[in-house]
């Protein structure tokens, strides 16, 4: 029987076969040349003493004594680590199988000859190196072929985003200019929170609780100074609690700017000499601990809405006073449908609840606040434009690339 | 086959169940003084053991920086830090007569504390703007349903910019359109979804419950 040697391992294949049977190299070269075609009758008894034959590693017993490159190893290179017993096969006597590739490693050792690899140009002949580039140039992946993902989406690129962000934020708060037109809607809430408030009598007990913390209080102070400054003006007391730990440290703060900048409207009118704000640790759970104090009045100062519903649930069940939320934007639309309910006798919130509570106090302001409140206004205003375009743009790319995104 | 000790844990646990469950009925009760009197000594309870629970957490914080210190780990600085500055609030509260309210804590809260919170808060803006880049577009299933929505919220909440795009006359409809909206199917999918998840939470009590007896 002809058979072909392998250029690669020299291992004997059959005439016609494809890949080598022992290391799997390309036999279809047009140069596997025909020299390399010995009768089997002539090799057979050399290169196979196994009954497998060509493939002698489908013997049950075999255990790749005929590795001859793993045997050849200088035994000094690798100082006293004797090489590995060749594993024996799981499977054997089935067609097709390839020999069992051994991998074994030496420790890397400076000033030895390991440390320069020998070039390959000086084993190989010219035939064998174009052998061995074509191999390497050919896709080692067979079956389905995988399409790399094709999407028609812009891509995303922060550092764009980011500076367009910036500058809208930036414009207005460098160069300030004027507000847009534009008057902010009145929400139903605003002006039932003001009433609930201007009804209280004088020395009225008011719970407030001051669920923000710095982090929400560019937005939430806008809002928190005019109630607050109304309840001054009512003569109330004031009853102030936080689950935050740095609630009291806000509303300090917020209780110093309103002495330092109060209104021409309030100067005459005495306000609580000392204002006391209890941390009360334990979260919600501590809540319920406030249901026995008998107030008019409840307003919570909330950058989110849980804290209105956590107040709704645990206290107001149980002293029945009547609820103010006074809260971000955000928290507005969750709230709502307790308003709805006459579970909260008013909301205020965002800078337009902001706006029409001090349009509705209707008290002089003090020089500081209309600027700031404007400037803040006016960051927001052009925030909220920058977004709006980035917005587009991101359309824009979309449909210039005519495409259309899943998910 | 349950063990003992098994059984005795989930009887415990029932037990402690039912009296919470009791205690919490308890303060609900407005009409009796034994059940008013009852109710505060228990959350003043609750209080006081949320305070214990605050201070064991410092102490592991406090332990578990020292021990980095000690061992020389990662960052070991950062943990040094940490512990300075506890130890300065901690000492400057206590010592001081003034207590909580003396100037080296306000001023911490003041440079530090505050701007701190706020600057990182506010970092969230740029993060919401690439998400509204990437996600709100009329290419995506369902985009130009979120886009309308995004688009009315925002320009009925920030009519300034309503005013700059031209839209400033109808914005009283818009509103109205904006608080339908809110009122109809966004509150009743908000509704659903709460009432779903309080009627799912308390079947999944009484199963437990019933499970555990």
């Amino acid at each position: 029987m002809a058979t072909l040697l392998c250029p690669h391992c020299g291992a004997p294949n059959r005439v016609g076969a494809n890949f080598c049977n022992r290391c799997g190299a390309n036999l279809r070269t047009p140069d596997g040349d025909v020299g390399r075609v010995a009768d089997a009758s002539a090799t057979a008894g050399a290169q196979s003493p196994s009954a497998a034959g060509e493939q002698p590693w489908l013997d049950p017993g075999f255990l790749g004594e005929d590795d001859a490159p793993f045997e050849e190893e200088d035994p000094d290179v690798g100082g006293e680590m004797t090489p590995p017993r060749p594993a024996s096969r799981l499977v054997s006597g089935v067609q097709g199988l390839l020999e069992p590739l051994r991998i074994a490693a030496l420790p890397e050792e400076h000033g030895t000859s390991f440390s320069s690899p020998i070039p390959a140009e000086s084993l190989l002949n010219a035939t064998q190196m174009r052998q061995v580039r074509q191999w390497m140039a050919e896709e080692t992946l067979v079956g389905v072929e995988v399409q790399p993902a094709v999407t028609q989406a812009p891509r995303l690129w922060l550092p764009w985003i980011f500076l367009l962000m910036g500058m809208g934020v930036l414009f207005p708060l460098l160069l300030r200019p004027s507000p847009l037109p534009g008057e902010p809607i009145r929400w139903e809430g605003v002006e039932s929170g003001f009433q609930a408030i201007e009804a209280l009598p004088s020395g009225a007990l008011v719970q407030v609780l001051w669920a923000y913390d710095p982090a929400t209080a560019g937005e939430m102070e806008m809002l928190a100074a005019p109630v607050l400054r109304h309840l001054q003006r009512r003569q109330t007391v004031l009853d102030i609690i936080s689950l935050l730990p740095n609630g009291p440290a806000t509303a300090r703060r917020l209780f110093a700017s309103l002495a330092e900048a109060r209104s021409s409207d309030l100067s005459g009118i005495p306000v609580q000499p000392t204002i006391d704000v209890r941390f009360l640790p334990g979260g919600v759970v501590a809540l319920p601990s406030l249901g026995s104090v008998r107030s008019r009045l409840a307003v919570v100062l909330a950058a989110q809405p849980e804290d209105v519903q956590h107040w709704l649930e645990q206290v107001a069940p149980l002293n029945r006073a009547p609820v103010v939320a006074v809260t971000a934007a955000g928290a507005d639309p969750p709230l709502r449908p307790y308003l709805q309910s006459g579970q909260l006798v008013g909301l205020v919130s965002g800078f337009d609840g902001a706006y029409h509570y001090v349009r509705l106090l209707d008290e002089t302001p003090s020089a500081f606040e209309p600027s700031r409140m404007r400037l803040q206004f006016a960051v927001q205003q052009y925030g909220a434009l920058t977004i709006v375009l980035i917005v587009a743009l991101g359309n824009l790319a979309l449909l210039l690339r005519g495409g259309r995104e899943h998910g | 086959m349950r063990r003992p000790a098994s059984v005795r844990t989930n009887r415990l646990f029932v037990v402690s169940l039912l009296t919470a469950l009791i205690f919490v009925g308890i303060t609900r009760v407005d009409d009796a003084p034994e059940a008013i009197s009852l109710r505060e000594i228990g959350f003043e309870w609750a209080i006081l053991l949320a305070g214990v629970a605050l201070l064991l957490g410092v102490v592991n914080v406090v332990w578990l920086h020292i021990r980095r210190i000690l061992l020389g780990q990662r960052d070991w600085m950062l943990s040094l830090a940490l512990l300075a500055v506890l130890t300065a609030v901690i000492g400057a509260g206590l010592l001081s007569p003034a207590g909580i309210v003396n100037p080296l804590l306000d001023w911490i809260f003041d440079a530090l504390i505050a701007p701190g919170q706020a600057a990182l808060y506010a970092l969230l803006v740029f993060f919401m703007a690439a998400a509204a880049f990437q996600h709100l577009r009329v290419g995506r299933r369902g985009g130009a349903w979120m886009l309308l929505g995004f688009l009315l919220v925002l320009l009925v909440q920030t009519p300034f910019d309503g005013a700059a795009l031209g839209v400033g006359e109808t914005m009283d409809r818009l509103a109205d359109v904006t608080r339908w909206f809110l009122d109809a199917p966004v509150m009743a999918a908000l509704r659903g979804a709460l009432l779903g998840g309080g009627l799912a939470l308390l079947v999944t009590g009484i199963r437990l419950l019933l499970r555990r007896i």
